[in-house]
């Protein structure tokens, strides 16, 4: 075939532009990070990253969802380990109490000790987390208990979920009344039979704060049931994100050694081709006449 | 009998075709750079000899040359090798303009970045389940607030820009079907001149390197083909009638279709072109189906998108909401072809219905179910998520903007193969030029001596002869 100048001129350009165009694209994924910049690069890739990371940040939400749960589950402990210290704190005296030496002033004292005792179980019921009551069924903005004798509920008793997976949703909060209704009770009528000095009722409430204890130890338990499944989703959540993370960065980051040795390899090449192209693109029989 | 003079013709004959081929070596030489240029060639023969046997001449024992004859200038041009580059050029403006419009449509996608739509969307869900945590909370209504207003941007944006890169492809149409008429009368006035000048018995090399300059262009836009006549004229036809016939051209217009898509049409008539494969006919694509397609896809999710946040959000209840009926509000509203968010809620962000009862407070079940689209296979027919289906179309334009890229590439190879090939006929090539100068400057040094030889000789015959004893 003949060859002329200008084949060989725009053969060299083209070759150099592409081979320049191959380096720049080496050195955007080194700059970047990133395999792929557009999703014409490689579709199927790209649909996937764009799925994983939207997994990724689900997972993150989940989370944070699961944290605030947590968060809110030991807050419902809490409230109901002061719950059980009070009552505790009930049944000693109750059992002090339904002493019959004791005179009818030591009783209203006793009686007093058991209205505070009775105080601190609605404080405890009336507890917030977030600024939300956490006994109030979902009227959140509502204390749970009103002071009285016995105490009168508020809330409603509806539940509030916490979405902590894909279709995991799980009951955070505990009806007011489930919980209380027991002690509050025992507690009002305690405090009445010390008053009235009736020193076999006192004695009798003594299997009904056995009962509201147990009462609150099952509530406790459903907390820490809770709990439990929270903290096993969590630590599948956990495991997922680092997979998911180490699933989207195969798709989408580069591995940085096999990009910077392609991104020498073409820049070997670039430099070659303009050396060659600058060699053959000099002379002309012009040089050698004469 | 020869004449005594034949020597000094012969010579001078020589030195005039030498001249010529010298100039003719210049005149490539100061084009080998210009696009379109075929390098010429001065066509030289031998004269008739003396004598030529005739029938009432006495035969001679030897016949004697009388020197060379300038037959023409030509060009250097292989029709076939054109042929094969203007069919495929066309292809390749139809690929290389499709790449062009979808690395715009890529571009305003600028999918995957962790910023464009698709992560709005995951953090519009996880707005939804950061309310469900504290659905009392004023600044979580106001962050789900911000979050819906983000989207309702990007979809505004990426709408707005679609039309405006259709109207761009079809102002694009515009000034290409106007460039093509230019060409073609341009072609058709060198027709003219070349018609007249090939009548005469010239032959208009640089005049028909310009007309087939243009037919190349002019093939790459519309993928028209050029047919070569015995009278030196190139009728140019598309879509099987001429675009210019001998001297006249029937000048493509456009006229707009319904739904702003534009037809291509013959002025004369009327009647619809239709375009091989070629930079308008790319074009014509582009405006009256790629665009609107990849619109109305978008169109669709996003009409689906708000509808299936609003169906839910109606049934949810404020904060401030009295019992009753859910009061049927809209999260997302579309007035004037422009997507937002409802203003009732920006104005009052009590007002997102996170609760599916009303009074209380604490109610998260509306903003979970919202939050359980990023998850709910609710749109293409219940098959995908909100997540994937836009993942589908992205993925979709990707491939197409791919396919469009490798075809671009591998015609792009194709043509320049071909164009080499051309241009290993009719390419200068300095070397050869260079080599030819000195060919004819040795020729015509040589000619010029021959004929001061003849006129020494002469010199001898005139002023020497007969001067015996004087």
């Amino acid at each position: 075939m003949r060859v002329t100048h200008n084949m060989i001129v725009s053969n060299v350009l083209s070759n150099i532009q592409g081979n320049l165009s191959r380096l720049e694209h080496a050195q955007n994924q080194i700059s970047t990070g990133q395999r792929y910049s557009k999703a014409s690069e490689n579709p199927t890739a790209v649909a996937r990253i764009m799925d994983l990371r939207s997994s990724e940040s689900r997972v993150e939400q989940y989370r944070r969802n699961a944290d605030n749960a947590v968060a809110w589950l030991n807050a419902t402990d809490a409230a109901i380990q002061s719950a059980g210290d009070a009552v505790q704190r009930a049944r000693e005296l109750a059992v002090s109490g339904g002493n019959d030496v004791l005179p009818q002033e030591e009783r209203e004292a006793i009686a007093a000790e058991i209205d505070q005792l009775l105080a601190q179980v609605i404080d405890a019921a009336n507890s917030k987390f977030n600024g939300s009551y956490l006994f109030s069924g979902r009227l959140t903005d509502t204390p749970a208990y009103a002071a009285g004798a016995p105490p009168t509920f508020q809330g409603d008793l509806n539940g509030i979920e916490r979405e902590i997976n894909d279709g995991v949703k799980i009951q955070i909060n505990s009806a007011g009344p489930d919980v209380f209704a027991s002690s509050m009770q025992v507690l009002t009528d305690l405090a009445n039979d010390l008053r009235s000095n009736d020193g076999p009722a006192i004695r009798g409430r003594i299997a009904d704060i056995d009962a509201a204890q147990d009462e609150l130890l099952a509530q406790g338990s459903i907390v820490g049931a809770r709990t439990n499944r929270i903290e096993t989703q969590q630590d599948r959540l956990e495991a997922s994100q680092v997979s998911l993370a180490h699933l989207r960065s195969q798709d989408e980051e580069i591995d940085m050694v096999e990009a910077i040795v392609r991104f020498n390899s073409e820049e070997t090449v670039y430099n070659a081709s303009l050396q060659a192209g600058a060699r053959i693109m000099q002379p002309s029989l012009l040089d050698f006449l004469r | 009998m020869r004449s005594t003079f034949t020597g000094i013709e012969t010579a001078m004959r020589a030195i005039n075709a030498m001249q010529l081929a010298l100039d003719t070596t210049t005149h490539n030489i100061a084009n080998a750079n210009t696009p379109g240029y075929s390098r010429q060639r001065v066509e030289l023969s031998a004269s008739d000899p003396y004598t030529k046997p005739a029938m009432y001449r006495i035969p001679q024992p030897i016949q004697i040359g009388t020197g060379v004859n300038i037959d023409g200038i030509t060009r250097a041009r292989d029709f076939f090798a054109d042929r094969q580059v203007r069919t495929a050029s066309g292809e390749l403006g139809n690929h290389e303009t499709a790449v062009r419009y979808y690395n715009r449509i890529e571009s305003l996608i600028n999918e995957p970045s962790p910023n464009e739509f698709a992560g709005q969307l995951d953090r519009f869900w996880n707005a939804w389940s950061d309310l469900s945590l504290d659905p009392s909370d004023l600044s979580a209504r106001t962050v789900v607030l911000e979050e819906g207003a983000r989207i309702a941007d990007s979809m505004n944006r990426t709408m707005t820009q679609l039309s405006e890169l259709r109207t761009d492809a079809a102002t694009e149409i515009d000034f290409v079907v106007s460039d093509v008429n230019d060409m073609a009368q341009e072609i058709a006035d060198l027709n003219r001149d070349i018609r007249k000048l090939v009548g005469i018995g010239q032959t208009p090399n640089d005049l028909m390197d310009r007309r087939d300059m243009m037919i190349d262009d002019l093939s790459r836009m519309t993928g028209a083909s050029a047919t070569y006549q015995a009278d030196g004229t190139v009728d140019i036809m598309l879509d099987g009638r001429a675009l210019v016939s001998g001297f006249t051209t029937d000048p493509l217009q456009t006229q707009a279709a319904g739904g702003g898509n534009v037809n291509i049409v013959w002025s004369s008539d009327l009647a619809a072109v239709a375009l091989p494969q070629s930079e308008l006919g790319a074009l014509q694509t582009m405006n009256n189906t790629t665009i609107p397609d990849i619109q109305s896809d978008f169109n669709s999710f996003f009409n689906g998108l708000t509808a299936g946040v609003n169906t839910i959000h109606q049934a949810g209840y404020g904060l401030t909401d009295p019992a009753g009926p859910p009061p049927g509000r809209d999260f997302f509203v579309l007035t004037a072809g422009t997507y937002g968010v409802n203003p009732a809620l920006v104005s009052d962000p009590a007002l997102v219905g996170a609760a599916q009862n009303p009074g209380q407070p604490g109610d998260n079940s509306n903003a979970l179910v919202i939050a359980n689209l990023a998850t709910a296979k609710s749109t293409n027919g219940g098959t995908t998520t909100f997540n994937e289906h836009y993942g589908l179309l992205v993925a979709g334009i990707g491939s197409d903007a791919r396919r469009a890229t490798d075809a671009a590439a591998n015609q792009g190879a194709f043509v320049s193969y071909l164009a080499a090939q051309r241009e290993s006929v009719s390419g200068v090539s300095l070397d050869e030029e260079v080599a030819n100068l000195v060919k004819y400057q040795h020729a015509y040094e040589a000619a010029a001596r021959a004929l001061t030889a003849a006129d020494e000789a002469l010199d001898t015959i005139i002023n020497r002869m007969g001067l015996v004893g004087r």
